[in-house]
Formats: structure tokens, sequence, C-alpha cells
């Protein structure tokens, strides 16, 4: 017994390793192809971005990425001969986490400033979106105009890490005794948007001006609006490591080169239906 | 808009969504090869009580069986990089991809529940077999080889039948990390066109098509394996 | 990466206090697949004509379907249909009242039942037919002789894999998170959304339900020396049965028993 076990664990041990060995040469050859490029560097950067918010990021019909944060990265790579972009997608809240980890550089996912993301990553500071958020309620409300009309009653804010739950949670934090609910849940459809609105599941969501009409002409008719002031206005950055200044620096060189020449805003018509790079 | 499901969206779907099955089929497949493997492993570690790795395994079984699959899968896509590349100067972090975690996450998974089946197996094959087999006149090696292992296989089969099952289903949370699999395209192909029922039942009947499958031919290579005639209902 | 010790800690109390929340999602489940479970592993016992038919069906078919793909769908007709539904009984309530908790409850309740049909339905089984012979000489009915002789032996023989069914029930109340239903994985996440600490929120969610397991198993380790009393003779056949069961039934108890 004591023999074939030895045996067994000897070819099993072998087996291991050869899986291990492979491994490592599958890893091997990826890293020599990257430093083989040219005379100069490439360096490689992986951008991390969505898979599920249309018409942004989202996988086409043969399942490949498309949408706006795409076409506008393919012409800053463009721009950038010392780089080479590789694209990684996943959920909304996990891109964040990639980031930390180390996996991507660059995140790209209509990320809005606000100070606890600013503190732990890197902002670009060439905008490439403008972001006003509002309250959306279905189109027969009449009684929720803000934040305040809420208290008591629920919220939908989109994924977990989005800057909407930043902000609402920040509301509840200074209205310990006026708390609103909030709901999450990582890229809706349409139908599942608007239907959670108008049965009452959710009292209110936010969302911009665009995304609230997309979700209206995907459902057929203008079931739902947008009321009262912006919750936020902003615009959208993309997000770097803390140490990672060359690069940032890079990307914004680019994206305002792009916005000189007109192609941000062309990229912005033909993704989103409209020039939403600089004001709305 | 308005209508929740539509025959021409699921007949329209069906062959977008086939294809992505292969991704779940191939962690399927990783996770029992290389789990077997690592299961074994552990068995004999556990077979010869191996001082500290002993220990080790009971430690590592117990939070493989004690957490959920969707946590595993994310603190190994994120956190095993931490452990791995520091020592073995690798940078996995960024070139492996996403599906690569995937598996290594099923492998671990599977080991841990793996080595249990078979570790109960082999003591499940009564002790008289063994006496019996040496008092013949076979060695050690002959008695495991010709009694026990045929006996135990025979009683690891229909729990490795569910288990390969159960694995299965789990590999529809690999999406989680990004990995475009058959949930993955499903939910995508949702955000796309705003409809996502039709693409869930499509799913829905893959998986139950395939887990029929697997367990009839379970089954049935179970009841081919019925020589040691230890009848379990 | 670095990692947050203080957020892990913060996420860890923050995942307590949803304690409850996972509570009724383990427990209602488990006393409605305990209940309805064990009446369908009698019904396809006694052969009731028709629903142990529709059962043999169904059971199969079903736990072919993943849970995380059976929530989706149930959470999506809950969004698109509830309303309707309740109109069409004439209430007055909305989806609004109807928390999304009870879709989580009942994907896990069918799943249970599902599950816990067929541990009963081993375990039921796997019982000599004597008991049954030896009962009905006595004089004893049909339902004396289930409630006094039988049933008393099936749960001593079902707890190893009803520990492993239950250990699965909470592992997959983890995934309800997906549908936005507060449990311990989203009231861990709750700090992390605002500091940005996922990880560490990932983290202390694993050590929760980690924990949990845990005190299940002993919890269960208990009652099993409880309701040893009514151990048969035919440990055997049980040893070996409890091997025989579904991934989550793949039970370190039942397989550590068979060392004895």
């Amino acid at each position: 017994m004591k023999k074939i076990n030895k045996r067994i664990q000897k070819t099993l041990i072998m087996i291991f390793a050869l899986g291990l060995a492979s491994a490592t040469l599958f890893t091997g050859c990826a890293q020599k192809t990257s430093a083989d490029d040219g005379k100069e560097q490439v360096r490689k950067v992986i951008v991390g971005t969505g898979n599920g918010y249309e018409p942004y990021c989202y996988l086409d019909d043969n399942g490949n990425l498309a949408g706006y944060e795409y076409e506008v990265l393919k012409e800053v790579d463009k721009l950038l001969p010392q780089y080479e972009f590789e694209y990684q997608t996943s959920d909304f809240t996990n891109v964040l986490i990639s980031l930390d980890a180390g996996k991507i550089d660059i995140a790209a996912h209509q990320y809005e400033y606000n100070d606890e993301r600013n503190e732990k990553y890197l902002f670009g500071t060439e905008p490439y979106t403008t972001y006003v958020t509002y309250l959306v309620v279905p189109s027969d409300n009449e009684d929720i105009k803000s934040l305040d009309d809420l208290a008591g009653k629920t919220i939908y804010t989109g994924g977990k890490g989005s800057n909407s739950t930043y902000i609402v949670e920040a509301y509840n934090e200074e209205h310990p005794d006026n708390k609103i609910n909030i709901e999450n849940a990582e890229s809706l459809t349409s139908e599942e948007f608007v239907q959670g609105l108008l049965s009452g599941k959710w009292d209110a969501a936010i969302a911009t001006r665009r995304d609230a009409e997309k979700h209206n002409k995907a459902y057929g008719s203008d079931a739902i609006k947008i009321v009262g002031d912006p919750i936020q206005t902003s615009s959208t950055n993309y997000l770097f490591s803390k140490d990672d200044t060359q690069l940032q620096q890079d990307v914004d060189g680019a994206i305002k080169q792009l916005k000189e020449n007109g192609k941000l805003a062309e990229i912005s018509i033909a993704q989103l239906g409209g020039d939403y790079t600089e004001n709305e | 808009m308005g209508d929740l499901f539509s025959a021409d969206r699921l007949v329209e779907e069906f062959p977008k969504l086939i294809p992505y099955l292969i991704e779940n089929l191939k962690v399927l497949l990783w996770a029992t090869v290389f789990g077997v493997i690592l299961g074994l492993l552990i068995t004999g570690v556990r077979m010869k009580k191996i001082p500290i790795l002993y220990q080790i395994t009971v430690v590592y079984i117990s939070f493989m069986r004690g957490t959920p699959m969707l946590v595993q899968l994310l603190l190994i896509y994120y956190g095993l990089p931490a452990f791995i590349d520091p020592i073995l100067g690798t940078n996995i972090s960024r070139e492996w991809p996403p599906i690569l975690f995937a598996y290594t996450t099923f492998i671990l998974n599977q080991g841990a529940f793996l080595s249990s089946i078979f570790y109960g197996a082999i003591k499940g094959v009564p002790s008289g077999q063994f006496e019996a087999g040496l008092s013949v006149g076979m060695t050690k090696l002959q008695t495991f080889r010709r009694i026990i292992a045929p006996m135990a296989v025979r009683i690891a089969l229909p729990p490795f039948g569910s288990d390969f099952v159960g694995v299965f289903h789990n590999a529809s949370l690999v999406y989680v990390i990004g990995v475009v699999d058959i949930m993955g395209r499903a939910k995508s192909i949702g955000s796309a066109t705003g409809h996502v029922l039709e693409a869930y039942v499509i799913v829905a009947l893959l998986f139950i098509i395939f887990s029929m499958g697997a367990r009839a031919l379970f089954g049935f290579v179970g009841n081919k394996l019925d020589y040691a005639n230890i009848k379990v209902r | 990466m670095q990692i947050d010790v203080k957020a892990i800690f913060e996420s860890f109390v923050s995942g307590l206090t949803y304690l409850p929340k996972t509570l009724i999602l383990i427990l209602v489940p488990l006393s409605i697949g305990l209940v309805v479970g064990t009446s369908i592993a009698l019904v396809r016992i006694y052969k009731v004509p028709v629903l142990s038919q529709f059962f043999a069906v169904f059971i199969p078919v079903y736990q072919g379907v993943p849970i995380v793909v059976a929530l989706m769908v149930y959470n999506l007709i809950y969004l698109m249909k509830t309303n309707d539904v309740l109109k069409f009984f004439g209430s007055s309530k909305t989806i609004a009242d109807i928390d999304s908790i009870y879709v989580g409850l009942f994907a896990l309740s069918l799943m249970m039942i599902c599950s816990i049909s067929e541990v009963m339905r081993g375990a039921l089984l796997s019982i000599n037919k004597g008991q049954y012979e030896a009962s009905y000489s006595v004089g004893m009915t049909k339902p004396q002789t289930l409630r006094k002789i039988i049933l008393p032996q099936v749960i001593s023989i079902a707890i190893p894999a009803l520990i492993n069914t239950t250990v699965g029930l909470i592992k997959s109340t983890s995934i309800v998170y997906a549908i936005g239903i507060a449990e311990i994985l989203s009231g861990a996440l709750v700090p992390s959304s605002r500091k940005y600490t996922f990880f560490e929120g990932y983290l202390a969610a694993a050590i929760i339900y980690w924990i949990l397991t845990i005190l299940i198993e002993l919890l269960y380790s208990y009652l099993e020396k409880r309701t040893s009393i009514f151990k048969t003779g035919k440990t055997e056949n049980k040893k070996l049965w409890s091997l025989k069961c579904w991934r989550s039934n793949t039970s370190e108890k039942a397989l550590a028993e068979m060392k004895s």
C-alpha cells in the first residue's frame, strides 16, 4: 500500500508540476511578445471597463466590447504610440477593485469625482463626458422633487460602487432621521429600470437625463421623467493608480487633443446621440 | 416593449448563447481533472496524517466548504496574486485572464470537496476486505489495487457524479470576475437589447439538459461498476 | 494591493448587523423544505398517483437549474408582474409592500424542497421493510407506523445529509445579493461602497459565512447525538447512503462518521 501510494503520489506530483510549468510558460510567452515590440518599449496598458452599461460599455451582437468608452479609448490609444491598450470587462463594482489590485491601469466606466475616490485613486484632469444626475420618477408623480422628499422611501442607485450610492449614503449619514432606503443592483435592463419605478418597487432612481431618455425610448413611451435640480453636476474622468502620473498625463493630453480636433464630440454624437463632452 | 417574453427572441438568441457554454464546460473540465489530482493528494495527506500538512488540509477543507463560491472567486481573483506574485516573481495579476483565475478557484474548491469523497470512500470499504485480501496471500499493494480501490471507486462514484453536476452549476458564477460565460453573455444581451428573460430561460434549459444527461451517465456507469455488489439505494 | 485591516473590521461589523436577514433566509427555506420536502418524499415512497409521477419529473428537472439563474428569472417576473397579479386578486397592495426578500425566500425554498425531498426519500428507502412489517404485525396503523417507527429513524439517518444541505443553503443565501436583497454580503459591502474597500468587504463576508457554517455544524452534531438513540443496526447502509448526495451534501460529518 505504501509503495503504490508513493508511486501514485510521484505521478501526481509530476502531473501537477507539468501543469504549473505550462502555466508559467504561458505567462512567460506573453511577457516576451510585449517586450519585443518595436525599439522603444511599448507599455501594455490594461483598461478595465464594464460590460453592462449601454451605450457606454457593453458587448455587441458578437460578444465584443463596444460603446463610447471603448471608442474614445481606441482613439486615445492611436495618439499614444508608447502604449498598447488591452481591455478587460467586469461588473461595475469590481472594476475599481481591479484597479486596487493592479490588474488594470485605467478604470473607464463613467466615473464621477468624489472625495473618497480621489483619496484612493488618481483622477484624470481632462473630463471626457459631462455627467449630470437627476432624480428619476414615474411621469405621473408630482410629490417627489428632491432627496428630502424621499425620507423612508426607496431609491435605486445603480451598482454598489456608484457615485449615486455614495451620494445617498452620505445624505443618510447627514440626515440620520430622514434616511432613504438604498437598493443596489448591477446592470439592470431598461425593462427592469422602468418597471421598477412604474410598479412602485422604488419610489425614485438616480440617472442622467440621457439615460432616462434611453430607458423611455427602449420602453416605448414617456413612462419616466427627471425632476428637480441636479443631484450632482459633474463630469466623468478616467481613474488611475495613485502613482501612475505619467499615464494620467499622457491620457489627459490625448483627450485634450481629441477635444480640440472635434473627434471626441464626433464619437459622443455617434455613440450617445448628442455631444455630451463639454456641457449639456 | 412591455412584453416580458417572446418566442422570437428565444429562437433568435439561442445560437448566440450556445457557444458561450464552452466557457462553463472548460471550467468544469479543469476543475474535474486537476481537482481529482489535488483531491487525491489531500486524501494521501489525510490517510497518512502527515503532521502540519494534515492540519492545513483540515482548515483548508473547512474554508472551502464554509464560504460561498461567489466570494471564493472574488477572493482568489484579487487575493491570489498578492501571495503568488511576490514569492514567485511572476505577474499573474495582470497576465492571467480572468478565466485562469476561475479555473484556479474551481480546482482549489474541487480539491477540497473531492478529497472528502475519496477519503470517505476508502474508509467506507469494510476493513474485513483488507484482511481477507491479505489472508489469501496478496501483498498490501495487491490488496489495495485489486480489492480496496475498485470498491472505493464504486462507493465514490455517486457522490462524484452529484459533485460534478454541482460544479457545473457553480460555474454559472464565473461571470462575476468578468469571464464572459453563458451567464455573462445572457446578461450582456439583456443590457444591449433591454430584454433578458429569454436569455435566462435558454441558460436554464441548457443547464437542465446537461445536468440530467450527466446524472444519467453517472447512473449508467455506476450500474456497470456494480461488481462489488454493494447495494446503495 | 494593500489590505486595510480596519476596513475588514468595519465590514465585518456591518455584515453582522444583517445577520438576522440571512437567518431568515436560512430558517424559512429550511423549515419549508423540511415539511414540504418530507411530504413529497412520502408521496413518492407511497406512490400516490399523479403526484408521485409529477414530482419524479419535476424534481430532477428543477435541480438542473442553477440557483443564480432561477433567482434572476424570479426577480424579473417579480419586478414585471407583481402589480398585475395583485390587481388580479383584487388586492390594493403594490409591489412596494412586497419586499424583494420574498423572491429570495421563494427561490431558496424551492431549492430546499427539492434537495430535502431527495434526502428524505433516500433515508426512507434505506429503512428495512421489516420495520414496517413488524409494526403492522403488532397492530399499528400506517400513520402510527410512520410517526412512531419510521420517521424517528429517518431523521436520525438523514441528519448528516441535512447538515450538508443546510451548509449549501447558507452559501446560497449570498447569491440573493445579486438581486439587491440586503443580507450579510451586501451588508459587508456597505462600508465598502463609501470607502471603496470592496476586497476587504468580501473578505469580511467570507469570515462571517465561515463562522456561521461551523456553528451550524456544531449544532447539528449536537442534534445528532441527541437522536442517536434511534439509530438502527443498519449503519452500514446509512453511511454509504449519506455519501450518495448532492454536491452540497458531500458531508465531512457523514464521512467522518464512516471511520467509526
